[in-house]
């Protein structure tokens, strides 16, 4: 069974949503090989899967839950010092236009 | 001095006095310093502090202060643990020079236990990979033939252990990244229960699959190791309070093999090694039954679809503003998009765009639902044959370690060698690996036994029974003249 | 001409009351300096773990009680992605389908008619960093991520809004309720309860919805009912001129009174929504429930309700004195604290009202107020026994505000209590008719005005602690007897 070929639009699409640049070489090459991917994930489509619930998360006990108790934050200094660019007590990024708040 | 072949003689040597921390440190600093130019199994080395905390704990020793449980014994951390000490990189050039402010709950626990940290240990760029050629650093060799692989991820930890770097390493598991890299080093490994050990600080691919877990030369290191580790983390949600269940007799144990999958084996020492444990096992008066995990053929789609959704959202944290690397652009965007694509190696940026691709509104209920929803059916077959057996046992890997550059050419082809352990990981239960000999050219080879939630300690007693006859511990490259 | 009718959804972003954020321990205090209240987890490092706040699903619960919605008793958290330096992991956890909240509604009363407002939903979701635009001389945006990780609570409307005014009401009615229940402080300000506003326009009588524009950044009761008027009115004017709307995101600017478009997106949004792997499951059981019901405080509907049947007030007065937790808990306490009636609960109405509210900030009334019910309790005590009247208690009430002191306290001190019983002030009565024959005779001659002369004498012969009701009544007495 085969998918229809992956599209040089569909790899820049994912490319902006996971914003990645790509050359050109690499359009090509990853076209190609979604392609493939999405031909062997195209067995499970072949599997009776009605009703069955999915499985998220996997644990055995149930994932603990936190009481609402302060615990210490990082020092800002330690913080800010992992940050590639710092400016006015904070983490700055190239200045965004009419940004949302 | 005599190297102790394994932790435990390690640790027998320091309290008998014949042996000193500072002298295990120097022979570990002393072959990383002759062989890691060439065996390329580290990052990152504290030489100084592992000397200093060698020092520190001699005198404590001399002093008769009471100390950890494994004072003195030097080990590696792979590095996708976070450590405050150490750089962490992840084997990624997005995190060239990254400190991290805190340190894996693992690492700190092995440390207050007196374990001297030497470095940290190379890997696949963020743990993608099965060979830790995907290193963004350099690929790394497998001390036995360095013209093979040492496995991955945990490939970076199975080498430093094979080759004598400290007397253990500890690496983590999402596919098989620690018991592939056993098997093709000759080591034991556990990939623990889910919650057993604590995942705090272990930087993640896909966490609904990672699970940390020790790398030894010795199947008693394993079970001391799994002792040390385990235990409640409140840092870690998924970390579990119940005791492990108490190990069991091999005798009238039920051992189960999944004969279709054994059949896919080409390589026929590993069949012929496979049968001869089941011999013993028999001996022990272990029952063989067959059973099957039906649904066992679609858990390399189930597990890619997973890995690569839950991997596309994860890594989606790595964009140049609150750490690590940036490339320096005047918009926004721009500046994500070239960081991601110069700081991310191939295989690292195909898991993000074709995860996101799943992701996608029109593709997320068929790909990604559908591959939890076969998971569940892969649960359910799990929990069906351990109705009829209490344990089961399978290669850990078709093929012994195979050659550099192999499967460079063939992303896909590198995501088949993992068949054996992908179910387990699915289903999330124990297994461990450990050797069962080694094939003509004298490659290791690695049984693996898979147990329900929490029979840890059977599975280990099982494997000890097995190292007993089929070990081959002497033939560690790191005790013999193998590694030089 | 066509006449069109406005639809308005709305959607409220409201933050929970707890002490720290969603899925670490971080403080969700307000006004700390920037970047000094997080950690590994609210800043996305690797290796973090997350871990849910119980608290907060205990006061999403709750709302859900509070509004009479629907509680799905097992949702999820789910991952919305995209990339934004506000999100430290470039995703958001929320929810998606289910909600923790489903369906229910809210009544608001216009023009004295009763309107039920739909709500669709409300879910948990953690709050975004904030952007700092034009730092480090203009070159940058910083990010302050105090606020990333903070617990939120979005509730959104059904489109069942018909004008700016409807969704004023709706939200000071959401915002009265979340605050009564304990789960917001409904601060606009501090945007602790933020409003989004679907705005869209159709001719009347048209079923089908126009063309959506989502209001954002409107900060204040007034912004609301101003930004929602404007777009009714941009929007009717653009169809009038043959115009065509554009689906488009636009915030309000106070400075000229408009609302202003966003910088478009570059294209679709797909936020890849799916069920966090790592999160777990919101599942919530009777006893949760029950729980949470245990701890719901009495809503002011309720409130209101029970101070005009119980307590005598007017829909008016009940109202003034719902206009804060605050303010109701102090009534009642001292209601309660006097047994009060019909009639007694509205003469401490009176004097709260008059007084209490007058000497403070409705919000201090709850912290460092001097004045407690109890201390109230016993100024009110000594008019109710007639020991001091209600100018007296008035003066004593002030001094109480001013020095901290108990009533008895100062009344002992100024001399002020227990000076005239009934039988000293009809003596002192007696001798006030017996020293003003004059005036005895102009009063007894028709002249009702000079009563009050009577008054004043008596009441400066008991420098003023008599009761003046007290001194009228025995004034009659002897006057017209
Ligand atoms: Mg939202
Ligand atoms: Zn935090």
């Amino acid at each position: 069974m085969s998918s229809l070929p992956i599209t040089r639009e569909q790899i820049l699409r994912v490319a902006e949503l996971s914003r990645i640049a790509l050359t050109e070489e690499e359009i090509e090459q990853y076209a190609r090989e979604l392609t493939h991917f999405v031909d062997m994930l195209s067995v499970l489509d072949t599997i009776d899967k009605d009703g069955v619930p999915p499985t998220v998360t996997l644990t055995f006990d149930p994932i603990a839950q936190r009481d609402d108790k302060l615990e210490p934050s990082l020092p800002r200094d330690e913080a800010l010092a992992m940050g590639p660019v710092t400016s006015d007590g904070g983490f700055a990024v190239p200045k965004i236009l009419g940004g949302e708040g | 001095m005599s190297a102790p072949r394994d932790l435990i003689e390690a640790l027998e040597s320091l309290e008998a006095g014949t042996l000193t921390a500072s002298e295990l440190v120097d022979d570990a600093l002393g072959r990383i310093e002759a062989h890691d130019g060439e065996i390329g199994a580290l990052l990152a080395l504290d030489a100084e502090g592992a000397r200093e905390r060698a020092r520190t704990i001699d005198e404590k020793r001399k002093s008769g202060e009471t100390l950890g449980r494994l004072a003195g014994i030097p080990f590696t951390l792979k590095d996708n643990f976070v450590t405050k000490g150490l750089p962490t990189t992840a084997a990624s050039k997005m995190l060239e020079g990254y400190r991290a402010p805190f340190s894996a709950t693992l690492a700190e626990k092995l440390e207050a236990e007196g374990a001297i940290l030497l470095g940290k240990a190379n890997l696949d760029e963020f743990a993608m990979g099965s060979s830790t050629e995907r290193s963004a650093a350099h690929p790394t060799r497998n001390p036995w033939d360095r013209s093979r692989v040492p496995g991955g991820s945990s490939g970076g930890s199975a080498a430093a252990v094979a080759a004598g770097y400290g007397y253990f390493s500890v690496g983590s598991d999402t596919g098989g990244s620690l018991r592939q890299p056993a098997a093709f080093c000759g080591l034991n490994t556990l990939k623990p229960t889910v919650g057993v050990f604590s995942r705090y600080g272990l930087i993640q691919l896909a966490p609904s699959l990672d699970q940390p877990g020790p790398l030894t030369r010795s199947v008693r290191d394993l079970q001391l190791l799994t002792e040390v580790m385990r235990g409640h983390d409140p840092l870690d949600s998924w970390s579990s309070k119940r005791e492990l269940a108490p190990a069991r007799d091999i005798q009238g144990l039920r051992v189960g093999i999944l004969k279709p999958a054994l059949e896919r084996v080409e390589h026929e020492p590993i069949r012929d090694a496979h049968d001869a444990v089941l011999e013993t096992l028999r001996a022990h008066g272990a029952e063989i039954v067959e059973i099957e995990i039906p649904h066992a053929n679609i858990a390399l789609p189930t597990y890619h679809a997973i890995v690569a959704a839950e991997c596309s959202s994860g890594m989606a944290r790595y964009d140049g503003v609150r750490y690590g690397k940036r490339v320096s652009k005047d918009e926004l965007f721009e500046m994500m998009e070239a960081t991601r694509a110069q700081g991310f190696g191939e295989e690292v940026k195909r898991r993000i765009l074709f995860g996101a691709y799943l992701l996608m509104e029109e593709n997320v209920e068929r790909f990604v639902q559908g591959a939890r929803r076969a998971r569940t059916l892969i649960r359910r077959d799990f929990d069906a044959a351990f109705e009829r057996c209490d344990l089961f046992v399978t290669p850990t890997t078709a093929t012994p370690a195979f050659e550099l550059d192999n499967r460079g050419d063939d992303p896909l082809a590198m995501y088949l060698s993992d068949y054996f352990t992908l179910p387990a990981s699915l289903a999330g239960m124990p297994a461990v690996s450990t050797p069962m000999g080694v094939d003509a050219d004298g490659l290791p080879l690695g049984i693996q036994l898979v147990g329900a939630p929490f029979t840890e300690a059977t599975l280990l007693r099982v494997a000890a029974a097995i190292e007993e006859k089929h070990g081959i511990l002497d033939r560690l490259p790191a005790l013999n003249g193998g590694i030089g | 001409m066509t006449r069109y009718e406005p639809v308005i959804g709305l959607e409220v972003h409201a933050q929970l009351l707890t002490e720290t954020k969603l899925f670490c321990g971080c403080s969700v205090a307000y006004g700390a300096e920037p970047n000094t209240q997080l950690c590994p987890t609210c800043l996305g490092l690797p290796g973090s773990v997350p871990r849910l706040n119980r608290r907060a699903v205990e006061l999403a619960i709750r709302v859900g009680l509070a509004l009479g919605c629907e509680i799905h008793r097992d949702t999820a958290f789910s991952r919305k992605h995209y990339f934004y330096p506000d999100l430290a992991s470039n995703y958001q956890n929320s929810q998606f389908e289910p909600p923790v909240i489903g369906r229910g509604e809210l009544c608001i009363e216009v023009d004295g008619v009763e309107r039920r407002i739909g709500i669709t939903r409300a879910h948990l979701e953690e709050d975004a960093a904030k952007n700092i635009h034009g730092a480090g001389g203009g070159l940058y945006t910083v990010v302050d991520y105090n606020r990333g990780g903070q617990p939120l609570l979005e509730i959104v409307s059904e489109p069942d809004l018909r004008s700016a005014e409807e969704a004023e009401l709706y939200l000071r009615k959401l915002r009265e309720i979340l605050i009564f229940a304990g789960v917001n402080d409904g601060n606009l300000e501090e945007g602790s309860f933020r409003c989004d506003a679907n705005v869209s326009i159709r001719p009347v009588g048209q079923e089908k919805f126009g063309t959506r524009v989502e209001l954002k950044n409107i900060n204040s009761f007034r912004f609301v009912r101003r930004a929602i008027e404007f777009e009714i009115a941009r929007q009717e004017a653009v169809l009038a001129s043959g115009g065509a709307l554009v689906q488009e995101t636009r915030t309000w600017n106070e400075n000229v009174g408009q609302t202003i478009s966003m910088r478009e997106k570059e294209s679709a949004q797909d936020y890849r929504y799916f069920e966090s792997p790592e999160l777990p499951r919101i599942e919530i059981d009777d006893e949760m429930i029950e729980r949470a019901r245990a701890q719901l405080p009495e809503l002011p509907d309720a409130i209101r309700a029970r101070f005009i049947e119980e307590l005598g007030l007017t829909p008016y007065d009940a109202g003034v004195l719902t206009s804060h937790p605050g303010i109701a808990r102090y009534f009642d306490a001292v209601a309660s604290g006097m047994k009060a009636d019909a009639k007694l609960g509205k003469r401490i109405a009176n004097f709260i009202q008059s007084e209490v509210l007058r000497d403070t900030q409705i919000a201090g009334l709850d912290a460092k107020f001097p004045v407690t019910p109890e201390a109230l309790i016993e100024l009110l005590s000594m008019v109710e026994a007639r020991t001091i009247n209600l100018n007296l208690a008035k003066q004593v009430f002030h001094e109480m505000v001013a020095s901290g002191k108990s009533a008895a306290a100062i009344v002992e001190e100024k001399g002020l209590g227990g000076g005239v019983d009934e039988a000293a002030l009809e003596a002192e009565v007696l001798k006030v008719i017996e020293k003003n024959p004059s005036q005895v005779e102009q009063y007894r001659g028709g002249k009702a005005a000079v009563f009050g002369f009577f008054v004043g004498q008596v009441m400066r012969a008991t420098r003023g602690q008599a009761d003046p009701q007290l001194v009228q009544a025995l004034l009659r007495k002897h006057l017209d007897g």
